[in-house]
């Protein structure tokens, strides 16, 4: 059967290429955290993290935020025998990075159903962010025979059941970019808290380690949003001599971030040196600063979107962002299953990974000249991947 | 009647000198500038739902209408139609769904709560289903230049989108009080009966009504898209409440019949910079709400002492 072989070959790349690095630590680091005190985990919390290899522990900081960490529900799973049927439970459609991660998906897919590993094109639902239809939509499909599922879940808990009933039948429920509860699923995504910090972090440096910075939060309420403020808060209070003097909900929405700095400006005349986006501000905040008249701050980037580069080319200013584009997202979480479904076991049910950075050095590799302020792209990481093979063979023990 | 008119407008500068003299910065020129801004987008918006609560009427579909406009205006821009255009097309998109939501409430006798609630979620799903979720386009730099607080209007030192505010507010006045539209708009509002019997032509006010509101929706949307620098089909979504605020705290009654722009237009002024006083102060967004709520119910108390047009005569 061909599609062993093709494994049996992968794995020989693999190994070739993991013995040509010299270690997995080869997930070089821009911005380092090295002597900044984080959230500190409970005796429980600490428990759970000796579950993973101590290389990956400090990627795990802040996890309890977010997620919770569990053994591998499919432990004692037998793969099933390829070709295999390929599912994605989707909640939304409805914006670029739902987009750009349904066509990865696809084209994930289409590529394993030309080497006959895949049974068929990928079978797609969108439940609109209603959760009792995910849910209903998510049984649909483990009736329908699907080997493997990717789900987007708009909720941590409204899909357990299904999930449940999902890995008692043999299905595997991969969720991607957002953490359940449920202790059967299999959940891939990156560490809010630890992505957060290093913005922050970077922010901090880049001002000098003193000034007066501001923060920009996400939608209130949401786990992602608290995991990130909290970071950037226990960051900032690394330098006595940053001031945080306020903060701006954008709810990750360009024309709110920039009504409300607006505001926040027009209410603050002191000098701001820094701000610390949570995620698709900067552009904004930055033009909300141009159109006041006062002088640009520094700003990190968080998804990498292409306007954020395309300004900082233009106005030729300091960059630093994570990336966190769709298509890298869901092919980590396509690599999990496909690992998993080749027998390799993770070692926790939650597998949380750092993003990739932008820094000076490499955002040529990430920038094209056909980027504008207006974009509604994200930049995806040269190779494709959020993680190398090597750094995610951590996560993993060999079946 | 008159004394509730001057609540709005005694309490916009009075909120205005508490914030000075509270807020260091807050009545520099670039502050007061942004403000007129953001506040241009909300009165904007907020010419339809005026005008459908003087009906006796609501459209709940303001924030889908400028959705549509917004991403519509990127896309349509972006694949290359010339920008004048693309205003006059949207606007036309936009005005004739306004007709059918007016148009379906006389005829279908349904509230226009209902009638338009409906249409957002068409309005949206057609969206979705148009754009395929690609926010794709761009728009043109001095549409971006038109909502810059740092933009001019050749030798008035406002932008662009504050002089279309303040004369759309006075033309839209000008049509409440001098014009047959202005006439036919009262009379259904306070009661749709008499009005049918004195030969007023309801369903057809009742059209041109929600084509206008959906019109101004649009150029809300269409300045948002030069705001952000690009397309989001929720971008409306602040504008449902805060449109319905701004009538409320102005002072136009929810029953119809009774009120103007002119009061809209303080209410407006009114809640922008009660929310930037807030945030001056640091609070977050949940107090800020509360606040509001607060503002409308205090407001709310003064105005509701007077009863409906309709048993006044």
């Amino acid at each position: 059967m061909s599609w062993r072989l093709l494994t049996l070959a992968g794995a020989f790349a693999t190994a070739l290429v993991t013995t040509a690095l010299p270690s997995a630590a080869a997930e070089k680091s821009a911005v380092s955290l090295e002597g900044i005190e984080l959230a500190k985990p409970t005796a429980e919390q600490a428990e759970a993290l000796n579950l993973l290899p101590e290389s990956l522990q400090p990627y795990y900081v802040g996890y309890w935020l977010l997620a919770e960490i569990g053994k591998n529900p499919y432990a004692g799973w037998t793969p099933p025998e390829g070709p295999w049927k390929f599912c994605y439970n989707d909640s939304y459609q409805g914006n670029s990075w739902r987009q750009a991660a349904l066509d990865k998906y696809k084209a994930l897919v289409a590529d394993y159903k030309e080497k006959g590993l895949a049974s068929e094109d990928l079978v797609v639902t969108n439940s609109n962010n209603d959760i009792n239809v995910q849910l209903s939509q998510l049984n649909n499909l483990v009736r329908e025979g699907c080997n493997v599922i990717l789900s987007i879940p708009s909720s941590p808990t409204g899909l357990c059941s299904g999930i449940k009933d999902a890995h008692d039948k043999g299905v595997l429920v991969v969720t991607v970019e957002s953490p359940v509860t449920c202790p059967e699923a299999i959940n891939v995504g990156f560490n809010e808290y630890f992505v957060a910090a290093k913005t922050a972090k970077w922010v901090a440096d880049a001002i000098g380690g003193k000034g007066n910075v501001f923060l920009i939060n996400g939608i209130p309420g949401l786990a992602p949003t608290l995991a990130r403020h909290q970071a950037a808060l226990d960051v900032l209070g690394n330098f006595p001599d940053i001031n945080v003097v306020g903060e701006v909900e954008g709810q990750w929405t360009p024309s709110t971030v920039k009504t409300n700095t607006l505001k926040f400006l027009a209410t603050h005349p002191q000098q701001i040196d820094g701000v610390v986006d949570s995620g698709l501000g900067a552009v904004s905040a930055w033009q909300a600063f141009e159109q006041s008249g006062r002088p640009l701050p520094k700003i990190n980037g968080f998804v990498g979107e292409c306007s954020y580069l395309a300004y900082v080319k233009e106005k030729d200013i300091p960059v630093y962002s994570t990336s966190q584009g769709g298509a890298a997202a869901v092919w980590t979480g396509f690599d999990v299953a496909t690992r998993m479904l080749n027998g390799e076991k993770p070692v926790v049910s939650t597998l949380l990974m750092p993003l990739p950075e932008i820094t000076p050095e490499n955002v040529d590799d990430w920038y094209t000249p056909d980027m504008t302020v207006q974009s509604s792209c994200f930049a995806d990481p040269p190779d494709g991947r959020r993680v190398s093979p090597e750094f995610l063979d951590q996560y993993f023990t060999k079946g | 009647m008159s004394k509730s008119v001057l609540v709005a407008y005694a309490m916009v500068p009075l909120l205005f000198i508490l914030s000075m003299v509270m807020i260091p910065g807050f009545g520099s020129w670039p502050s007061i500038v942004s403000l007129l801004v953001i506040a241009s987008f909300l009165g904007i918006a907020s010419i339809g739902q005026t005008l459908t609560v003087l009906l006796g009427g609501i459209d709940l579909s303001i924030p889908a209408i400028i959705g549509l406009a917004n991403v519509l205006t990127v896309r349509w821009y972006g694949a290359g139609i010339p920008f004048p255009l693309v205003v006059l097309m949207v606007i036309a998109v936009s005005m004739a769904i306004g007709a059918t939501s007016g148009i379906l409430s006389r005829v279908l006798n349904a509230h226009p709560l209902l009638v338009t609630l409906a249409a957002s979620f068409m309005i949206l799903g057609a969206v979705l289903v148009y754009t395929e979720g690609q926010t794709i386009g761009t728009v043109p730099d001095y549409l971006m230049a038109a909502v810059s607080p740092a933009g001019r209007t050749g030798p008035i030192p406002f932008p662009p989108i504050v002089v279309v505010w303040f004369a759309l507010t006075l033309l839209v006045v000008a049509i409440e009080q001098r014009s047959l539209l202005g006439r036919y708009l009262f009379a259904t509002g306070a009661n749709e009966r008499s009005a049918r019997l004195a030969l007023v032509p309801v369903t057809l006010v009742w059209a041109a009504t929600f084509a206008v509101s959906a019109g101004c929706a649009a150029i809300a949307g269409i300045l948002l898209a030069g705001f952000s620098g690009g397309a989001d089909a929720n971008v409306g979504q602040p504008y449902l409440f805060q449109t319905v605020a701004a009538v409320v705290v102005g002072g136009t009654a929810l029953l119809g019949g009774s009120g103007s722009y002119g009061r809209t237009f303080a209410g407006t002024l009114l809640i922008t910079e009660l929310t930037t006083f807030l945030i001056g102060l640091g609070f977050s967004e949940r107090i800020q709400q509360m606040m509001l709520g607060l503002l409308i119910i205090l407001l709310v108390a003064l105005y509701g002492r007077e009863s409906h047009v309709r048993s006044q005569i």
